[in-house]
């Protein structure tokens, strides 16, 4: 049978059924919203419960110790000291709770954006990043440190009818190249010392998302093909180059890679598996800018090596 | 569709379509009428764009349904077709609202899997599991009804 029968056949399913699965999601955020607001009451109730037994102890406990506070100095400056103490606790767990993006990595070798980069506009959804879907097209995944990081402009001509007959319409393109060494092999058939090209048509305009310049990563990375993604899609290229540099393209390129450092792996919170285990949190305190960023700045993990090494293993026994 | 201004031409085409349709039409609920249209010119252009490649990711949803193995000669025809489509809502009026949903979702929005199992709260393998004995069940449906060899 063939699809176009199949799909004619699932045309006729009824409206109603097709209305039904529209918005059933509306029904289920209803439910949820109830369940919420459920939990929400239980909780406030078991916490106005703890609060009454609090009070109830903690009055108790005031009323018995006003009388040898006041005849007993000493008690006062020692409790004092002991407050002091829980302050400066509080304090150290902060700051080793903690760390900072500038103490782990810098970005002065990031690509410099400057004005001579054609900025190109395409209206585009990006989709969130899903672990899952992500590795699906994977055809490696390596440790790599960045020889070298550039832009990349194209310029090309294509026919099209679209606006006359015989017409040529021009297109500006930008990438950006990752010359790489292989380090370690987590996936695909490649070699210690290997040396790829992975070229980006879609990036972030953001030195917290680029590659740096000897700096090392784990880059899950796909195959893109011989020819610029748009201009496979055009009808006919009449003049100018639209052959990629890099065979390779990021697997994701929306989200900042994760980058090897001496006390770790700097990964972001999106990758599922690998935030199931022990992390510290990253405080971004480099300037930065743009929605993007806004989604990951508080969302940046330091993985140990060990933690990183156990769970990229569970990771890749996905593929 | 993969390809964005496929994707806005579609999604303009249908505005017209329902500004030439209606009236004399007068769809309740409108979303659905204008999710048909969209659905109808989507689905030409994409058979246009991919007649020489099969490889899309409606092409692997409606592969998923081939394991149906519907009888060559009950489709040659358009009786026979709207035959299965009868049978086929009949067999929906029969499923439990999700499971109904799930399907739907997948073979007439072609929604991904994964898009399913977040919008309702479930692992993508759940929908996985789930979509697969919808098919099954389907299958001894249609096979009781003899339209299935």
């Amino acid at each position: 049978m063939r699809k176009e029968d199949i799909s004619e056949i699932i045309s006729g399913i009824d409206e109603k059924y097709v209305h039904e699965a529209e918005t059933y999601e509306v029904d289920k955020s209803i439910t949820d919203c109830n369940k919420k607001i459920y939990r929400s009451s239980t909780v406030w109730k078991v916490l106005a419960v703890a609060v009454s037994i609090i009070l109830l102890f903690g009055t108790y406990f005031i009323v018995t110790n006003v009388e040898k506070k006041d005849t007993n100095p000493n008690l006062n400056a020692y409790e004092n000291n002991e407050q002091n103490k829980e302050e400066e606790s509080i304090t150290d767990f902060v700051a080793q709770g903690d760390v900072y993006y500038s103490q782990l990595t810098s970005d002065d070798t990031a690509i410099e954006i400057t004005e001579e980069i054609p900025q190109t506009y395409m209206s585009m959804c990006v989709i969130e990043f899903e672990e899952q879907r992500v590795l699906t097209g994977c055809v490696g995944i390596i440790e790599g440190t960045i020889d070298n990081a550039y832009i990349k402009k194209y310029e090309y001509v294509t026919r099209s009818d679209k606006f006359e007959n015989n017409g040529r319409l021009n297109h500006k393109a930008v990438t950006v190249v990752y010359e790489i060494t292989v380090g370690d092999v987590w996936y695909g058939d490649f070699t210690k010392g290997d040396h790829i090209i992975i070229e980006d048509e879609l990036f972030t305009m953001n030195p917290i998302f680029f590659m740096k310049k000897g700096h090392q990563y784990v880059i899950p990375f796909s195959d893109a093909g011989d020819v610029l993604v748009h201009a496979n899609n055009s009808e006919s290229v009449v003049e100018g180059d639209v052959y990629r540099t890099g065979q390779y393209r990021t697997a994701y390129e929306f989200h900042p890679q994760i980058e090897i450092v001496e006390q770790g792996y700097i990964v972001s919170g999106d990758w599922e598996t690998l935030m199931a285990d022990e992390k510290t949190n990253i405080i971004i305190d480099v300037e930065s800018t743009g929605a993007e960023f806004e989604y990951y700045k508080d969302k940046m993990y330091l993985l140990s090596r060990s933690v990183f090494k156990k769970q990229m293993t569970k990771v890749v026994e996905q593929l | 569709m993969n390809n964005f201004d496929d994707v806005e031409e579609c999604v303009n085409d249908a505005y017209l379509g329902a500004w030439n349709s209606i009236p004399p039409e007068n769809p309740n609920p409108l979303s659905t009428y204008v999710c048909k249209i969209v659905r109808n010119l989507s689905l030409k252009k994409y058979h246009a764009n991919t007649a020489a490649k099969r490889n899309s990711l409606y092409d692997i949803a409606l592969g998923e349904l081939e394991e149906c193995n519907y009888a060559k000669e009950t489709v040659e025809s358009e009786v026979s077709k709207k035959e299965l489509m009868n049978l086929l809502n009949q067999f929906l009026s029969e499923l439990d609202v999700e499971s109904r949903v799930i399907f739907v979702r997948r073979y007439w929005y072609g929604d991904a899997i994964s898009d399913i199992a977040n919008d309702l709260g479930k692992k993508r393998n759940t929908i996985s599991v789930r979509l697969k004995r919808i098919r099954q069940s389907l299958k001894v449906y249609l096979q009781k009804e003899g339209v299935v060899i």
